[in-house]
């Protein structure tokens, strides 16, 4: 690494010179490759300037301590270059593997062009059938409160009664409740899945990387930078990635839809006799909690929506804290985790 | 190799130091971007370095006069430190009047954006178009979101009321010989809403959290607009000054710089890339009630893209107003006018502001953590600020 004799640059800074020159040829074909990666170039291109005019600036004023020091620099933007290619590289493998795997299984649209694209499609029917429990269970508590209020008063010189013998519908309505609630918890997550691959997709490769690979660059913001890179890889690329494999290795074949749980029928209240009542109670209990039900529901919303969300988040995060550690940056994403 | 690192410094400070009058013409700007309270710092800055020269000076005259190499080496090297520190203070200084002068609107230019956000272009005159300044921008995106929290707290506030109403709603139903057999049947048509009730409570208790989060940000900002760079920066700097408190004081200006710098750089940033949460296709909707005219919604929306609506007794928020509304309803009819919101529709903008004010945030901290603690070790020691991120 030691300058040449004379204060002229050493074999190895020619070296980093020429492999410098050839990043930035390549960062030129990133930037040829489409205007959503001009900051790529941008990026490396700001800060080797800056060494390269602070270099000559150490022959300026006889400092060749400072020269030393901004080879340890341009090192490390030649790696930061590395991790911008690799990072392109890695992203453009992946889209190109997606859709040639959902192309050969037949369920690929001509809209899927990426990784990002099919989980945000995933995500979508995952929202949608999500949505669709939701207002089931809405309807279907609707008209369960409603025939379980049924009441009948009666009144005669004084002296009256009441009957409410459709009340013990009420039974079902607390269960019921507790599924909407986690139908709800899994339904947000869906959301938030969304968007949070929107914000990727809109801003992981044109703002928060190249941002990130500028950052790197610069010795006092080089963890920052590399928190920035890891956030925007591990939200661009290995989220929507995880979000397809975990769903797609859960089931072999089409993943079976969110059932319908059925509408409580009409119950009346000048019923007397109790065994017919009775009858209707536990009638439309067996359907409501029906296994072939109760499995599909707990495996849609339990285990493909919930617990895949915070599978997938978990995994991000982790790959997150490990990249980021890998190009220099030691992050804490606990927080982050406590959100999944 | 001493001259040459002396003329380093010399050229770097005078460089910094001709650059730092022009501050003081920073216009219109608040809280430190005053140039009355610029020139305050920049003196207090200033008799810090001065007292650190006269130590070193009479440390110097000390050595000589005893004849003590050790007093002498000392002050020598001291005297290199305090070019550091004077070094130091002008680059902040420099930054923070970088910071007063950039305005918002340029940063579309540079990450080479179609648009900016909306609340930067429609902000009041003069400040329309992106004249904000990064300081200024941070907190009227803090604000903006603020608002747009209460608003979400507000609209499912009414919900709960709504859904209260009416799942307490009986109705006696009378079939016609009831008058004469003093007989009728009671249903509550709303009764099932219970259901509602309860998911509804549970997105109150998120939208809170979101809300208090976005507080905790707005006064976090509003702690470091007054008092951070009033206080904070000259203390630092003097301690730094101070020969056997270099490493505390270069960490205090690690912890200046990540709060003073990067905080209110990265909430600009959430303001540009906030509108990105939502996808393509129709906008969010939350539905305004209690009277706050939907202020905030161009949080997630830019001149471009509009991500997020607002609808105040229209299609498809019906209903009232505000809770006040409610007071004469007694009749069916009148309960179905209530019209609460829809669970997927409320859980939908809920989520949205949770992202906004909880996960992005989150994200700043983790960013600003990691720089703190390089910077902090560059400058002196390392500190981990990872603490302030538990925070949100």
């Amino acid at each position: 690494m030691e300058a040449g004799k004379g204060g002229r640059p050493g074999k190895a800074l020619r070296l980093m010179l020429f492999a410098s020159m050839a990043l930035l040829l390549a960062a030129g074909s990133l930037h040829a490759a489409g205007p959503a990666l001009d900051y790529f170039w941008l990026a490396l291109l700001i800060p080797t300037f800056i060494v390269a005019i602070a270099y000559m600036a150490s022959y300026a004023f006889g400092a060749p301590s400072l020269r030393a020091i901004l080879q340890d620099e341009l090192v490390q933007i030649l790696a930061t270059g590395a991790v911008a290619l690799t990072l392109f590289g890695t992203q453009a493998a992946v889209d190109q593997y997606v859709v040639a795997t959902l192309q050969a299984s037949g369920a690929a649209g001509s809209d899927i062009n990426g990784v990002m694209d099919a989980a945000a499609a995933k995500i979508g029917d995952l929202a949608a059938g999500t949505n669709g429990v939701l207002q089931n269970m809405q309807d279907v508590s609707m008209e369960l409160g409603k025939q379980a209020s049924k009441g009948v008063f009666c009144n005669f010189m004084g002296v009256g009664f009441s009957l409410s013998n459709c009340s013990p519908f009420n039974a079902y309505r607390g269960s019921l409740t507790a599924s909407a609630f986690t139908t709800t918890v899994a339904l947000s997550d869906t959301y938030a899945q969304s968007y949070i691959l929107s914000l990727a997709r809109n801003f992981g490769f044109t703002v928060i990387i190249p941002l990130g690979l500028l950052l790197r660059c610069f010795k006092a913001s080089r963890g920052a930078g590399g928190a920035l890179i890891a956030i925007g890889f591990g939200f661009y690329t290995v989220y929507p990635a995880v979000i397809l494999a975990t769903d797609n290795l859960l089931h072999d074949g089409p993943a079976p839809g969110a059932p319908t749980l059925p509408i409580v029928g009409k119950c009346d209240p000048m019923e007397t006799s109790v065994s017919k009542s009775l009858s209707e109670f536990t009638d439309y209990g067996s359907q409501l909690t029906d296994y072939g039900n109760a499995k599909a529901l707990a495996y849609f919303v339990l285990v493909r929506v919930l617990f895949l969300s915070i599978l997938n988040l978990i995994v991000t995060l982790g790959f997150i804290r490990a990249f980021a550690h890998m190009i220099g940056s030691e992050i804490d994403v606990s927080a982050l985790a406590r959100i999944s | 190799m001493a001259n040459a690192k002396f003329r380093i410094a010399l050229f770097v400070f005078l460089s910094l130091a001709a650059l730092l009058p022009s501050a003081l013409h920073a216009e219109d700007l608040p809280f430190t971007c005053d140039a009355s309270k610029f020139n305050d710092t920049m003196q207090v800055c200033g008799i810090a370095v001065l007292a650190m020269f006269a130590i070193i000076a009479l440390a110097y005259i000390g050595g000589e006069a005893a004849q003590s190499p050790r007093m002498l080496t000392w002050a020598k090297s001291e005297a290199v430190q305090a070019f550091a520190s004077l070094a130091i203070a002008s680059v902040l200084l420099f930054v923070v009047f970088a910071m007063c002068n950039l305005r918002v609107g340029e940063l579309q230019a540079v990450f080479g954006l179609s648009s900016m956000p909306k609340i930067y272009q429609d902000a009041p005159s003069p400040y329309s178009g992106g004249l904000d300044s990064l300081y200024a921008g941070a907190m009227r995106y803090t604000e903006n979101l603020a608002a747009l929290a209460l608003g979400n707290v507000a609209s499912l506030r009414y919900d709960l009321g709504a859904y209260e109403l009416r799942t307490s709603f009986n109705t006696f139903e009378c079939d016609g010989i009831c008058i004469f057999s003093l007989s009728s049947t009671s249903v509550s048509y709303f009764g099932g809403e219970s259901m509602n009730l309860a998911v509804t409570n549970n997105l109150l208790g998120i939208a809170t959290v979101s809300y208090l989060s976005v507080i905790f940000q707005y006064f976090t900002l509003v702690y470091i607009y007054s008092g951070l760079f009033l206080t904070f920066l000259p203390l630092a700097i003097i301690i730094r000054s101070v020969p056997f408190m270099r490493h505390f004081g270069g960490s205090l200006i690690a912890i200046f710089v990540a709060l003073y710098v990067m905080y209110p750089l990265m909430l600009v940033a959430d303001a540009y890339v906030a509108p990105g949460l939502v996808p393509q296709g129709p906008p969010v909707t939350m539905c305004g009630r209690d009277f706050l005219n939907c202020q905030g919604i161009g949080v997630f929306s830019t001149g471009a893209k509009q991500g997020a609506v607002c609808s105040q007794g229209t299609d498809p928020c019906y209903g009232k107003e505000s809770e006040k509304g409610m007071e004469n309803s007694w009749q069916q009819s009148a309960m179905s006018d209530l019209s609460p919101n829809t669970l997927g529709r409320a859980i939908s903008f809920n989520v949205l502001i949770f992202l906004a004010a909880v996960f992005l945030p989150a994200l700043n901290f983790i960013v600003i953590a990691a720089f703190g603690r390089e910077l902090s070790r560059l400058l002196g020691e390392e500190v981990d600020m990872s603490r302030l991120g538990q925070m949100i």
